[in-house]
C-alpha cells in the first residue's frame, strides 16, 4: 500500500485467513482469499490506534485481547455492508401482505403476529413492514411486533433515529413518503406512529445466547445477509430460524439467496408474487 | 462436394460419393464448410449434420466410420453424444473433437481427456491436422497435408457464428459452445467443480467466456448465460458420474473399477508403473485423468519417466499420449533431459508432443533444443517450437524467431505464433520492423501487443486504433498495449492522446474497459485515462477500482493529476459507495489541497465510521490550528473511536504547531474537562511542560484517565518520575496496572526490576504478560529465570511475551525455552517460538522445524516451511515431497513447494 505514512502496513496471507477465520466464527460473514485487499485495507487504520506495526498483533489483540469484544464491534462497523432501502424486492413485499399474511392470520386466531427482520440496517426493511401493515385491513385489530435487530450499533442509531436520506427512497412511491414523512432540508424524518411499531435490538446471528431473547416467530425476513456468509455460518443460522418459527412459518431471503445446498428442513412456498420457504407444519402444504 | 437431403433423416447434407463416410457436426456453416473442404481433399465423404440429435440419426442409419464433433454442441454436450455412441451399436466410431479455442491466442494447455473422443482438432488446424489424424485413427494411407490459407483463416476469425438461431436461443448457443471450450482446456479445474459444490476455480476462465460472449451478442445486464450453461455441465457430469439408464451395465462397471484403481495407486504396489501405464491409456476418460494425478504421486520413481516417454510414442492410442504428456508435465524439471533426447525422433506428432511438454515445463534448459527445432520440416511442430519458445522466454530465443518472422516462407498461422511467443518472451522490437505487419487482421492483437513495448511515438496513433477495434478482446489488448507505450514515452509529447480521448469513440472504448474484468486492462485503461490529465475523470477512475484489487494503481493514477482532482471528488462524495468515499478521501490526503478541510470537518461529523476515519486523517495533515475547535468538537461529541481519531489528528497538527495545540489541550484540562483524549494529544506533543499534568492526571479518580496519562507518560521516557510509575503497580484496576507495567520497560534500573519481577506474579494475566514483556528490556539473571518459566507458561500471552523477551536478551536458556514452547498447545506461541528458534544451532533448529511441518495447525507448518526456506535450510527431498503429497492446505503446499526446490538445489 502506497498509502500514508504509518498506513503501509500490508497483511499476509496467513494474517488474513486467521483475521478472515476469526472474524467468521464472530459474526458468520466470509471472505474469499480473493477479498484479502478489501479487509487489508478495511483495517489498516485500526493498526495505528494501539501502535501496532503488524497484523500478527491485531490478530492477537482480538484473540486474546482483554477488550477483543469492544475491538469486534469496530470490525464489525467495517466489514457489514449496510446497504438497505425502502420497499427493496418489492415483489415480495407484495407476497408479505398479500398473500403469507392471510394465511397467518388464519391459521393463528388469536394472539400476537410477530415479525423479525433479522440483519435490518438501518431500519428500511421493518419500516417498510411497519407502513405496509398500517395499510393492511386484514391484521386491523390485530396485534402484529415487528421487531428488527443488527449487529452493527452504528445502523441502529440511524434505525431508531428514523432519520432517511433521497438514497433510501429508490423504490418508494411518493404516495408513502408524502403519508409518512416530513421533509426536513436534505433529510426525511419517519413518522412517529409508524417508528413506534417497530423495536429494534442489538444482536449477534451467530450468538447462541443472545439468541436465547427471541421467542417464537410467524415471518423471518433475513435478506441480503446471508450471501455475506460461508456455508457453516449459514447452516447454522438457518437451523436457529428453523427453531425460532412457528409451523407453518415463512422465511423470506434476499433474491440471490436460496436453501438449495443448504437445508432441507424447509418446503418451498410457490406463491403468485414470489417463492418463499416455509416451515413445514399445520396447514403448511399448499 | 454436392449438397443432397439425407434420404434417412430428411436433413439437407453435403456429402461427396467415394471414401469413408464422415459425419460432421458443426453448428456453423463456416467451420463445417472448411471442415467438408479438407476431408473431400483427402478422399474422405463427409456429412454435415447441425447438431447432437441429428448427429445420432444419421450415425444410426449410415454407421459412418468416424464423427468430427463440435466440442460445443447446441443440443447436448459433446462428451454426452460421445458417450451415447460410446455406449451402442457405435461403439467402434472414432470421434474428434474440433475445439473452437475460445480465444485463440491464449497459451493452451493441451486437453488431456478430450471426454471420450479419440483425439481432438483446434479450428484453425483443420485442414493441416484433420485429416492426418483422421487417416491414422481409420488406417488410411496418408493424405496430402492441406494448408490453411490467409481467406480461411480469416473466415474462421470472422465466423459470425450460429446465425441461424436469434435472441435467447442464440445466446445459449453461444455460451454453451464458449464453456464446452473451456471445459476442454480446464479439465482440472472442472472436475474440482463436479467433485465439489464450490465452482470457484475456474472464475477467470468464465469471466474470459462472459467477455467473449459479450463480444459476440447482446447479453442482458440480468442473465448470466456463461454461468448457466457451465451449470448445466457440472449437472450433465455429475450425472454421467452415476447415470440413471442401465445400458452398458458391464463397461460403466469396468470403467469404475479401473477409476477407483487408479484413485488409489501407490508407487509401492506391486507392479504400480506398468498398471499405472495401462491405466493412462484407458478408453474412458475418466480413467485417464485419474491415472494423470495418479502419476504425480510416482515422483520420486526413476522408472517412470522414460516409460511415459515411450508412450508418447504410441500410435494408435491418442488417449494414452495425451495423458503421457500430461503426466510428464506434472513430474516438471527432472524429465527434461530425457525429452529433449527423444526429440530427433521422426514421428513429427511425437516431437509436437514433447515441445508442447517442454514448453509447458517452461526450464530454460530446453531452449536451446527448441531454437534449433525451430526449422522444424512439420508446420505443426514449428508452430508448437514457437508456442513453446514464447512460454519459457529469454533473449536468445529472440533472433531466431525475429528470422523465422521475416522468412517468405512462414505461413501465415505460424507467424501469429512466432509473433505471440514474442510477445510472451517480452522482447521489443522496433517499430520500423513492426510496420509491415499493420493491417493484417489476424495478426492485429500481436502487432498491438509489440506496438505497446517499442517506445516508439509513432506508435501512439496504430494503437488508438487499435483501442476502438471492432472485437471486444482486441480493444483490451490495444488498451493495456497503450497503456504500456505511454508509460514508456514519459517526457514525451503525447498530447495527442489526450486530444483524441477528449470525446468521441476512442474515449468511449477505454472507458468501457474500465468494466472489463481483468485487472490488467483496468490497471491499464485507468493509467490511459490519467494521461488525458481531465481531473473530471477522478471520480469514475476511483468507483471502477474501488472494490477491485487495483486500488493502487487507481489512486497513483488520480493523483497524478494533481489537486484538481479535489473538487470533483468532493462533488461525487455524497452519492459514492463507502468503499469509494475513503479513497477519494485518501487521493485527498495524498495531493494534499487545504481548500478542502471544512468539508471534510463535515464528513467527519457524518455516520460512517470509515469517511469520518479517512476524513479526519486528512485534517489532520492538512489543516492548521484554525480547525482545533472543530476538532475538539469531535473530541468531546463523537463516538470514543472517532473521538480517538480526532485526537490523533490534533497530534498530527501539533507536529507543525505544538504549542498552539497543547495550550488549549491544557486550557481545556484546567478549565475542569477530564477527557483521556487530551492526554493522548499531550502524550503525543511530548512538550515538558505538560509533564506535570500528566504526572497528575495519573492520580485521577477515573481508571480511564489513569491509563492514558501513564500511556502518555510512555512518550517521556525515562525523563517520567519512575517511582510515579511503580506506585501504579498497585493499582486496584488490573488495566492501570498492565499500563504501568509496560511503562516500566524503559526504565532500566534495579527498583524497576524489582517492580517487574513483583509484577510478573501478578494475578492478572495482563499485567504479567507486560511485566513479562518489560523485563526483555531490563535484562538479568534474575529476569531470565522469571522469563525462562514465562516462557512455559499455558496462557498463550505470557508464553508469547516471554518468549519475545527471550529473543531481545538472547540468553542460553534460550534454547531449551524454544523447544518447550515448540509444543506449546496454542500454535500462536509456536509460531512465535519458530521465530525465535533463528537464534539456535542451525541443525538443531532444522531438526525442530522439520518436526513442526508435520505439526497440526496449518499455519504452523507453513511458517516451519517457511522459516526453513529463509534459512536455506536443507532437508531429505523424500520427507519434503512426502509432505507435500500429503498436505491439503493451499499456502502450506505453497510453501513446501518452496522448501522442496531447496531441498533439490541442496541435493
Ligand atoms: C445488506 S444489509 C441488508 C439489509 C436489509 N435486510 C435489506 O435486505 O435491505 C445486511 C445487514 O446484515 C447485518 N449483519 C451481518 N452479519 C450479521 C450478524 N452476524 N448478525 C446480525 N446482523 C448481521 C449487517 O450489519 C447489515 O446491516
Amino acid at each position: 500500500m502506497i498509502l500514508g505514512a504509518g498506513r503501509a502496513v500490508s497483511m499476509t496471507d496467513e494474517e488474513f485467513r486467521l483475521i478472515r477465520d476469526l472474524i467468521c466464527d464472530f459474526c458468520g460473514i466470509y471472505f474469499e482469499d480473493s477479498l484479502k485487499f478489501l479487509v487489508e485495507r478495511r483495517l489498516q487504520p485500526r493498526l495505528p490506534v494501539f501502535g501496532f506495526v503488524s497484523f500478527r498483533d491485531y490478530y492477537r489483540l482480538i484473540k486474546y485481547g482483554r477488550e477483543c469484544e469492544r475491538e469486534f464491534d469496530e470490525i464489525v462497523e467495517r466489514v457489514t455492508t449496510n446497504e438497505t432501502y425502502f420497499f427493496r424486492e418489492a415483489y415480495q413485499l407484495r407476497a408479505f401482505t398479500d398473500e403469507i399474511l392471510p394465511m397467518v392470520v388464519a391459521q393463528r386466531s388469536e394472539g400476537r403476529i410477530r415479525v423479525w427482520s433479522a440483519g435490518c440496517s438501518t431500519g428500511e426493511e421493518p419500516y417498510s413492514i411497519a407502513m405496509l401493515l398500517d395499510k393492511c385491513p386484514i391484521v386491523a385489530g390485530r396485534p402484529v411486533d415487528v421487531f428488527g435487530n443488527d449487529i452493527s450499533r452504528k445502523v441502529l442509531r440511524t434505525a431508531r433515529a428514523g432519520m432517511y436520506t433521497q438514497a433510501s427512497f429508490r423504490s418508494t412511491d411518493n404516495a408513502y413518503i408524502k403519508e409518512y414523512f416530513h421533509r426536513d432540508g436534505r433529510t426525511y424524518q419517519l413518522d412517529e406512529r409508524i417508528r413506534n411499531r417497530v423495536t429494534f435490538g442489538h444482536l449477534n446471528l451467530m450468538d447462541e445466547n443472545a439468541l436465547a431473547l427471541i421467542g417464537k416467530v410467524d415471518v423471518i425476513l433475513c435478506r441480503n445477509v446471508i450471501i455475506y456468509f460461508n456455508h457453516a455460518s449459514r447452516a447454522r443460522l438457518l437451523a436457529t430460524f428453523y427453531r425460532k418459527l412457528r409451523p407453518g412459518g415463512f422465511l423470506l431471503l434476499g433474491h440471490s439467496e436460496s436453501l438449495v445446498n443448504e437445508t432441507k428442513d424447509f418446503e418451498l412456498a410457490p406463491l403468485t408474487n414470489d417463492m418463499v420457504y416455509r416451515k413445514p407444519g399445520e396447514g403448511s402444504l399448499l | 462436394m454436392v449438397w443432397v437431403r439425407c434420404h434417412d433423416c430428411g436433413e439437407l447434407v453435403f456429402r461427396s460419393l467415394s471414401g469413408p463416410e464422415v459425419v460432421v457436426a458443426h453448428a456453423s456453416d463456416v467451420v463445417a464448410q472448411v471442415i467438408g473442404v479438407a476431408l473431400i481433399d483427402s478422399r474422405f465423404a463427409p456429412i454435415r449434420v447441425r447438431n447432437g440429435t441429428q448427429a445420432m440419426a444419421v450415425m444410426l442409419a449410415r454407421r459412418p466410420a468416424a464423427i468430427v464433433l463440435d466440442v460445443g454442441l447446441s443440443d447436448m454436450m459433446s462428451f454426452q453424444l460421445i458417450e451415447k455412441i460410446r455406449a451402442g451399436e457405435l461403439a467402434g466410431t472414432k470421434a474428434i473433437l474440433v475445439a473452437s479455442v475460445f480465444n485463440k491466442t491464449a497459451y493452451k494447455r493441451r486437453p488431456e481427456t478430450l471426454y471420450g473422443a479419440d483425439d481432438y482438432v483446434e479450428q484453425h488446424h483443420i485442414p493441416d491436422m484433420l485429416p492426418k489424424k483422421l487417416a491414422s485413427l481409420l488406417n488410411e494411407p496418408e493424405p496430402n497435408l492441406g494448408r490453411l490459407d490467409e481467406a480461411a483463416l480469416q473466415r474462421l476469425n470472422d465466423d459470425e457464428s450460429m446465425p441461424e438461431l436469434s435472441g435467447r436461443n442464440r445466446l445459449q448457443a453461444l455460451a454453451r459452445s464458449i464453456v464446452a471450450d473451456i471445459a476442454l482446456y480446464h479439465e482440472n479445474e472442472v472436475h474440482a467443480c463436479v467433485k465439489s459444490a464450490e465452482g470457484t476455480p475456474l472464475v477467470s476462465a468464465l469471466d474470459e467466456g462472459r467477455r467473449l460472449l459479450a463480444s459476440m451478442a447482446i447479453v442482458d445486464g440480468d442473465t448470466d448465460p456463461i454461468q448457466e450453461a457451465f451449470d448445466e455441465l457440472v449437472r450433465a457430469m455429475r450425472g454421467a458420474m452415476c447415470p440413471t439408464e442401465t445400458k452398458g451395465v458391464a463397461e460403466r462397471a469396468r470403467r469404475q473399477n479401473r477409476y477407483v484403481r487408479a484413485q488409489d495407486l501407490w508407487p509401492d504396489h506391486p507392479g504400480a508403473i506398468a498398471v499405472l501405464l495401462d491405466l493412462l491409456g484407458d478408453s474412458h476418460w475418466r480413467v485417464r485423468k485419474a491415472a494423470v494425478v495418479a502419476a504425480a504421486r510416482f515422483s520420486t520413481d526413476a522408472n517412470l519417466p522414460s516409460k511415459l516417454v515411450d508412450g508418447l510414442a504410441s500410435r494408435d492410442n491418442a488417449g494414452l499420449r495425451n495423458a503421457c504428456a500430461e503426466a510428464l508435465v506434472c513430474l516438471g524439471r527432472p524429465v527434461v533431459a530425457m525429452l529433449m533426447e527423444t526429440l530427433p525422433t521422426q514421428d513429427a506428432d511425437h516431437r509436437k508432443f514433447v515441445v508442447e511438454a517442454l514448453g509447458l515445463i517452461g526450464t530454460a534448459e530446453a531452449r536451446a533444443a527448441l531454437i534449433a527445432q525451430l526449422g522444424d520440416d512439420d508446420v505443426n511442430v514449428r508452430a508448437a517450437v514457437a508456442e513453446a519458445l514464447g512460454h519459457i522466454g529469454g533473449t536468445e530465443a529472440i533472433e531466431p524467431l525475429k528470422a523465422m518472422l521475416v522468412s517468405k516462407d512462414t505461413e501465415l498461422l505460424h507467424r501469429v505464433y512466432i509473433l505471440q511467443a514474442l510477445v510472451s518472451c517480452g522482447e521489443t522490437i522496433p517499430f520500423d520492423e513492426i510496420q509491415q505487419w499493420l493491417g493484417q487482421r489476424v495478426l492485429e492483437r500481436q502487432v498491438l501487443a509489440l506496438l505497446g513495448r517499442c517506445a516508439d511515438d509513432r506508435a501512439i496513433a496504430p494503437l488508438l486504433e487499435g483501442v476502438v477495434a471492432s472485437s471486444r478482446e482486441t480493444r483490451a489488448v490495444g488498451v493495456c498495449a497503450l497503456a504500456e507505450l505511454l508509460a514508456d514515452l514519459k517526457g514525451k509529447d503525447t498530447g495527442v492522446v489526450a486530444r483524441t480521448l477528449a470525446a468521441g469513440v476512442a474515449r468511449e472504448a477505454v472507458l468501457e474497459a474500465l468494466a472489463d474484468p481483468d485487472d490488467d486492462v483496468l490497471k491499464a485503461a485507468v493509467s490511459v485515462l490519467a494521461a488525458t490529465g481531465d481531473p473530471g475523470l477522478a471520480p469514475t477512475i476511483l468507483l471502477r477500482c474501488a472494490c477491485r484489487n487495483v486500488v493502487e494503481a487507481g489512486v497513483r493514477a488520480v493523483i497524478s493529476m494533481g489537486s484538481p482532482v479535489v473538487k470533483p471528488l468532493l462533488e461525487a462524495f455524497d452519492s459514492a459507495p463507502i468503499e469509494a468515499r475513503v479513497l477519494f478521501l485518501e487521493v485527498i490526503e495524498l495531493v494534499g489541497d487545504s481548500i478542502s478541510v471544512p468539508v471534510l470537518l463535515e464528513i467527519a461529523m457524518g455516520p460512517d465510521t470509515r469517511s469520518s476515519e479517512a476524513a479526519l486523517r486528512v485534517v489532520g495533515k492538512l489543516a492548521g490550528v484554525d480547525v482545533l475547535p472543530a476538532l475538539m468538537r469531535v473530541v468531546r461529541e463523537g463516538v470514543p473511536e472517532i473521538a480517538h481519531v480526532a485526537a490523533m489528528s490534533m497530534c498530527a497538527i501539533g507536529r507543525r504547531e505544538a504549542d498552539a495545540v497543547g495550550d488549549s489541550v491544557v486550557a481545556n484540562w484546567m478549565s475542569g474537562e477530564v477527557n483521556p483524549e487530551w492526554l493522548v494529544v499531550l502524550g503525543g506533543l511530548s512538550r515538558d511542560v505538560d509533564i506535570e499534568v500528566i504526572a497528575g492526571a495519573t492520580h485521577h479518580r477515573d481508571p480511564d484517565v489513569r491509563c492514558a496519562a501513564i500511556d502518555a507518560a510512555r512518550s517521556y521516557g525515562t525523563s517520567f518520575d519512575e517511582e510515579n510509575v511503580i506506585m501504579l503497580l498497585t493499582d486496584e484496576h488490573a488495566r492501570v496496572r498492565a499500563s504501568a507495567a509496560r511503562a516500566l520497560g524503559c526504565y532500566r534500573s534495579d527498583t524497576a526490576l524489582a517492580a517487574l519481577l513483583a509484577a510478573s506474579q501478578d494475578a492478572d494475566p495482563w499485567v504479567v504478560a507486560e511485566a513479562v514483556l518489560s523485563l526483555g528490556g531490563v535484562g538479568g539473571d534474575q529476569a531470565v529465570r522469571v522469563l525462562k518459566d514465562a516462557a512455559g507458561s499455558s496462557v498463550a500471552p505470557i508464553a508469547i511475551a516471554a518468549l519475545k523477551s527471550l529473543f531481545r536478551l538472547n540468553p542460553p536458556q534460550l534454547e531449551a525455552a524454544v523447544e518447550k514452547a515448540l509444543a506449546h498447545a496454542d500454535p500462536e506461541v509456536v509460531r512465535e517460538a519458530i521465530a525465535a528458534s533463528v537464534r539456535l544451532y542451525p541443525d538443531r533448529a532444522r531438526e525442530l522445524l522439520g518436526d513442526s511441518l508435520r505439526s497440526r495447525y496449518w499455519n504452523v507448518r507453513a511458517a516451519a516451511a517457511e522459516a526453513l526456506v529463509n534459512r536455506s535450510m536443507v532437508l531429505p527431498v523424500e520427507q519434503v515431497g512426502a509432505l507435500l503429497i500429503a498436505e491439503t492446505e493451499p499456502l502450506v503446499q505453497e510453501s513446501l513447494e518452496r522448501l522442496l526446490r531447496v531441498a533439490q538445489e541442496g541435493e
